[in-house]
């Protein structure tokens, strides 16, 4: 990694400890630590996961866990180890995520929400950071709508063939 | 080569399952939780569909569940805390255990037991409920106080696991 990023941006990486994202449309990633015994720091791995869509309403998904290619087994072991307890299908936080988007999914189709409006707001007025060593657009705090807006701006993009 | 120990221990240790079973269905974890022993290791590998002539089909080192005591725990005491979201209110399940074989090993006191589970679980007033068949080839050990649970190597009959999650032990 230290090959391909600047000084400045390895420095920016040092001190992210949970980091999310998605490529647009279906593929997303989150790094962070996780621990097989709560309340100890853990190990930090990095989990992508494919949304396939099969249809209306339903998708398959496709997760895998990855590790530094150079660390040692012991750590790769570990790691995976505690992204089965936190992911997948019986992952201790995973089973809650598949449940409230099957159940969001489910209330989104529903004629309460058909009258309400889905502001995408916040954070829309953020300047970028000034002094952030990357490429992109950067804001801060983190928590803000930047990534929704951007998703469904460039679904609409293909849907009108301006891409 | 293994051999069928005598009746009374098939006997014993299909009993021993189904009160495993009925421990899980009647959500008395922390009685499972006795039910194993301290070394216990539980792991279910991800299942892949590949051609017959394939040398596997579960895969080597990808796991749905791979636990041992402390981790067992962990998820007992989530199932116990307010935030078990996946579980609340929790799934009603009933698993049938069938087709139990026992084998002697080269332990003594230890069996190895072979079954078949087909597990039925609903949510809520969802009118489909999941069904997960699975094998399963247990080490079932001989304790001081009765049977335990010393190793349950199991595998859904399924690469695409046909339910929004897998919020149960199996």
């Amino acid at each position: 990694m230290k090959g391909a990023l600047s000084p400045e941006q390895v420095e920016v990486f040092s001190r992210v400890r949970t980091a999310v994202g998605t490529l647009f449309p279906n593929l997303s990633f989150l790094m962070q630590p996780f621990s097989l015994v709560p309340g100890e720091p853990g190990v930090r791995f990095v989990t992508m996961r494919l949304y396939h869509p099969v249809g209306p309403g339903r998708m398959e998904m496709y997760s895998w866990c990855l590790v530094p290619k150079d660390a040692p087994q012991e750590y790769k072991d570990e790691a995976y180890r505690a992204y089965t307890l936190a992911f997948g299908q019986a992952g201790t936080f995973e089973q809650d995520d598949f449940e409230n988007w099957t159940k969001v999914t489910r209330s989104a189709a529903s004629t309460m929400v058909r009258d309400l409006d889905f502001p995408y707001i916040m954070g829309m007025d953020s300047a970028p950071a000034e002094d952030f060593a990357g490429p992109g657009h950067v804001v801060v705090p983190y928590v803000n709508d930047t990534n929704f807006r951007n998703l469904w701006t460039r679904w609409g993009d293909y849907l009108v063939g301006e891409v | 080569m293994t051999s069928a120990p005598d009746q009374s221990v098939c006997w014993e240790i299909t009993q021993f399952l189904y009160r495993e079973a009925l421990a899980l269905d009647e959500r008395r974890f922390r009685d499972w939780l006795k039910m194993l022993a301290d070394d216990i290791r539980y792991e279910i590998p991800v299942r892949v569909t590949r051609e017959g002539l394939a040398d596997w089909e579960l895969a080597p080192t990808s796991r749905i569940l791979d636990e041992d005591r402390q981790t067992l725990e962990v998820r007992v005491r989530r199932l116990e805390t307010d935030f078990a979201w996946a579980e609340q209110p929790p799934s009603r399940t009933r698993h049938f255990v069938t087709n139990v074989i026992v084998d002697a090993t080269g332990t003594p006191d230890e069996y190895l037991v072979n079954s078949n589970v087909l597990i039925y679980r609903s949510r809520g007033a969802d009118p489909d409920p999941d069904l997960y068949s699975l094998f399963r080839k247990d080490v079932v050990r001989r304790g001081e106080h009765g049977w335990l649970l010393a190793k349950r190597w199991a595998a859904l009959d399924q690469s695409l696991v046909n339910a929004h999650n897998m919020s149960i032990f199996i």
